[in-house]
This record gives C-alpha cells, structure tokens and sequence, in this order.
C-alpha cells in the first residue's frame, strides 16, 4: 500500500505523503458518524425499492445501452478473431517455413518467396482486417504525436547505440516479425534483442500509413519478490530513454529513471509511471513479468477519434 | 455462521453467509442483527480510507466527506444481501462511496454562490509561519489543479498518487482493467500539466521553498 508511482509531490512532499494533506478524523467525530450509522441503520425499515416510470426517455437510452453493448461485444469478438488469426500467423511463420507462403502474394502482388530475405514483411497483411468492422464505418481522425518518431528512425537509433550485449539486435532475430494491420490502421513489429537467455524483446506499433511509432512495450526480465532478477534490465530502460530522448540532459534522465525506480520500501510489484518530451512510461511488474510500456502522446487539440479507439483496442491487446 | 477471509490490504473480513450471522462484531457492542455487526466491522476497518477517498473527490468542499461517509455505510448495510464477496468488502464499499461521491459532485453545480470553501481542521502545528503559510498556499493551489479533472480523472490521481497505489490495485479498487487506469491517468495528467504550476505544486522534481 505504499507508493509505487513516483514522487508526487514537489515543494517538500515526500513519499507516503501523497498530493495533499487530508485531514484525519477526530475520535470524537468518528464515533459520531459510527453512532449515526447505527441509527441510520435501525431506522430504516426495508420498503420496497421504487420501480422506476419506464418513460420514453427511459427506454430510449436502455435501447441505446444495449446497441452500445451489442457494438462492444461485435469490437470484442472481432479483435479476439484477428488476435487468432494474428497468433496462428506468427505460429505459421516459425513453423512452417517456405510452405507458408504458398500460393500467397503480398501487398504488391509480390510472391513472399521472393522478398529480400531478412526484411520478412507478414504477407498476410492485407487479409488481416478486423472482421465485422466495416472499415468505411470506422471513426475517423488521429491526432499527431507531440514527439513524431518513424519505426525505422528509432530502429536506426537503436542500431547506431547499441554497444552493449544487453541491448543489440538479436542476430537470430536480426530483422524481427512485422504483421501490418494488426490492428485497424496499426503495424506491429515484434523483435527480440540482448542476450538470447536474457529474454529481452519489444513490440512496437506504427501507425500504417505514417509508419509514426504509438507504442513500445518492451519486454524485461523476470522479477521475484519485487526485485529484477538481472540487473541488465535497468540499462535496458536506461537505453530506452536515451534511444527515445537523445536530447535529454543527464540530471533529466536520472530523474525520469528516478521516477521508474521501485524502492525497497515499496509494494512488491506494481507500476511506476513518468511522462516526460510528450512520452509516457510505465514500468509494471506484475507477479514475476516486468515490462517496459512507452506510449506516444498526441495533440489534444486535433481530431482524434479512430487515435481513441485504437487506443481502446491497444489496451486490450496489451493485457 | 460468516466465513473470515482477508482483503488485498491482509485485513480479516467477514463474507455474510445467507442466514445473514457473523461471528464477530466489537467487544461488548450490543447489536441488533449480524449486519449491524458486520457494518460495524467494516467501519472499523475502513472509515479511514473511504473518508480520504470522498474527502479527495469534493475537494475544497471536503466537509460533506462525513456527511456522505455516514450515507455510504447505512447504504452498504441496505443493500448487503446483495455483496457476495466476490470482492472485497473495501472494493465494494468504494464502488458504494464512487456513487455517492459522483452524486455530490453532480449538487455542486447548485451550490450556493457564497459558499465558504472548507478549512483544515487539523491544521499541522507549526513555529514556523513562513512554513505554515507556504503550506497552506500549496494545499489552496493543489485543490485548484484537482478541480480541473473530471470526478473519473480525480479518482484515478486520488489511488495512484494520494494513496499512492499501483495500477494493478487501483484497478482493482475501481473494478477496471489495468490499462483503463493507465489511459486515465495519462489523460488526467495532461489536464494537469496544462496549468502552468503543475510541476511547482505536484510535480516531484519543484524544489523547496523557491
């Protein structure tokens, strides 16, 4: 029950302290609202509760309830579709090999077969729409990242930096799995780096007409007992920051990874989050799994409603 | 007979089995039925963080917090036969208290004009004036960029950094998903920081006493 989610308040604020000062019960009015209870209790007598007048109004919304539920439900059911397309998909790729790609062509009317080898771009892309979701019926708008950065751009700072065995590109993974249309109007991009044992690897989403990055979630090492079980795991994040925010000064970036820092003191597991250039971090570690989550902000002042519901679907995914 | 179980905070509570007994209640309280006692019970255990909550969400009207404190367990108690312990009884009074809060916040648009705002009653004692004030003066700024948030944004900022909770607790507190609370408080967040204080008042890298 204590704090995991960074120092909150400045001006001499300190840890367990929280935002503000709220003050605590007097005995005395404590024991007054624990006699009022009682009274309040013993006098009430159980009456039926009032069934409500089913007036239009009322019968409009429930219809719109229900319309909002049932849409939901087809979201839900499509999403969980294209997730078992999705895993059979990357299943198929690192089963069967050359015989996947039988009888496939890509995007361009390109047989798979014949792609550069290394740069695997998913074939199926294009059959991979969310079913049952008219993609004509879709809302409309994503507003732009208030830190605009390409897939390839960060893949190319990651590369340039990546002078330790922690962090360089897997080479039995070297141009990891992109599956576009993952999600409406989102690639996904899965790639393992560090060393094979460590377990290290990142997922990041791009949005598929732009190829601008709206998450990375990069997967850590275990934990146990609220501790990472590899130290390696905070120069990871560490690498993160300075991959995704070069231009941050080294007081900066100490007290941003301050702010993704567990304490001893703390509660074991849980999430630390710190936003920071128009990103937001979040460190969870949930019983032994530990991720890193970064997400892209958008302008707040631009059409954003298919950014929105992406988003929605993205925090289905991610679970 | 109720079965003691134990909550996420390791608390022991008692689930009502349907004759509506529990086995406990506070020495020497005479109590008219066993959900009197149990009500009891949970009071105990619990005013203090359902009154935080409520005091959190009505902000510089944080008075009423008792008021509504007091409502919140004559209404658990109303409604008991409905809490089957699937989840804890701090969950399920907080959903109670969740209500009622959005429900007070609702009459705050009829409040009166002259409303005086609500003052610490226990003022932290200090010699030191300059000190006091400074608190005071951050409590006063602190309100007024919560006032900001809409009440689902207030409550999320209220488990994670009041209470200081994980995503995973909070969630669970708010029965919703880990990745609710995350967008929320990224979106409360960003309300926040576009008051130019934010990082003076509830930013954790403003200094002291600049």
């Amino acid at each position: 029950m204590t704090g995991t989610n960074g120092p909150t308040g400045g001006n001499g604020r300190e840890p367990g302290k929280g935002l503000v000062d709220i003050p605590k019960l007097s005995a005395q009015r404590k024991e007054e609202i624990r006699s009022g209870i009682l009274t309040g209790i013993r006098s009430w007598t159980k009456e039926p509760e009032e069934e409500p007048q089913r007036t239009g109004v009322n019968a409009k919304r429930r219809r719109l309830w229900a319309g909002g539920g049932i849409g939901a439900g087809c979201v839900a059911i499509a999403l969980a579709a294209v997730l078992t397309v999705q895993t059979d998909a990357f299943t198929n790729w690192a089963d069967s090999g050359a015989s996947r790609t039988a009888g496939v062509t890509d995007e361009t009317g390109q047989n798979p077969t014949d792609a550069s080898p290394g740069k695997e771009t998913f074939p199926y892309g294009h059959e991979l729409s969310v079913a049952g979701v008219d993609v004509n019926d879709m809302p409309e708008g994503i507003a732009e990242p208030l830190l605009p950065l390409t897939y390839d751009e960060f893949r190319s700072r990651w590369e340039a930096n990546a002078s330790s065995e922690q962090v360089a590109i897997s080479a039995a993974d070297k141009d990891g799995q992109t599956l576009q249309n993952a999600l409406p109007r989102l690639n996904e991009t899965r790639q393992d780096f560090g060393e094979e044992s460590f377990g290290y690897g990142y997922t990041a989403w791009t949005g598929n007409e732009d190829g601008k990055l709206r998450e990375l979630v990069f997967r850590l090492g275990d934990s146990s007992e609220g501790v990472a079980k590899n130290p390696a795991d905070s120069e990871v994040v560490r690498y993160v920051t300075t991959v995704l925010q070069p231009g941050l000064t080294e007081t900066e970036r100490e007290a941003l990874l301050d702010q993704l820092r567990f304490r001893d003191f703390e509660a074991k597991g849980g999430s630390r989050i710190a936003e920071s250039g128009g990103l937001v971090y979040t460190l969870d570690r949930n019983e032994e799994k530990q991720r890193l989550i970064v997400q892209f902000m958008r302008a707040e002042d631009q059409p954003d409603a298919l950014g929105k519901w992406q988003d929605s679907l993205l925090d289905i995914v991610r679970e | 007979m109720a079965e003691r179980e134990r909550d996420r905070d390791g608390k022991p509570f008692l689930v009502p089995k349907p004759d509506g007994h529990s086995d406990s209640g506070k020495a020497g309280e005479a109590y008219e039925s066993e959900g009197e006692r149990l009500i009891a019970e949970w009071f105990e255990l619990y005013y203090e963080d359902i009154h935080q909550y409520l005091y959190f969400m009505l902000g510089q009207r944080g008075s009423e917090a008792e008021d509504i404190l007091q409502e919140v367990f004559i209404k658990a108690y109303r409604n008991l036969h409905s809490f089957k312990g699937q989840s804890s009884p701090k969950t399920w009074l907080t959903a109670i208290a969740r209500n009622a809060a959005l429900d007070a916040v609702r009459r705050k648009r009829w409040a009166l004009p002259g409303f005086l705002p609500h003052k610490e009653e226990e003022a932290p004692a200090s010699d030191q004036p300059e000190r006091a004030a400074l608190t005071e003066e951050r409590r006063e700024k602190v309100w007024g960029l919560l006032d900001a948030l809409k009440p689902e944004h207030r409550e999320v900022i209220f488990f994670l950094y009041q209470k200081e909770l994980s995503v995973k607790e909070t969630a669970a507190l708010l029965d919703c998903s880990e990745g609710r609370v995350r967008t929320v408080s990224h979106r409360a967040l960003r309300v926040l920081r576009k008051n130019g204080e934010f990082q003076q008042w509830i930013g954790g890298e403003a200094s002291d006493g600049d």
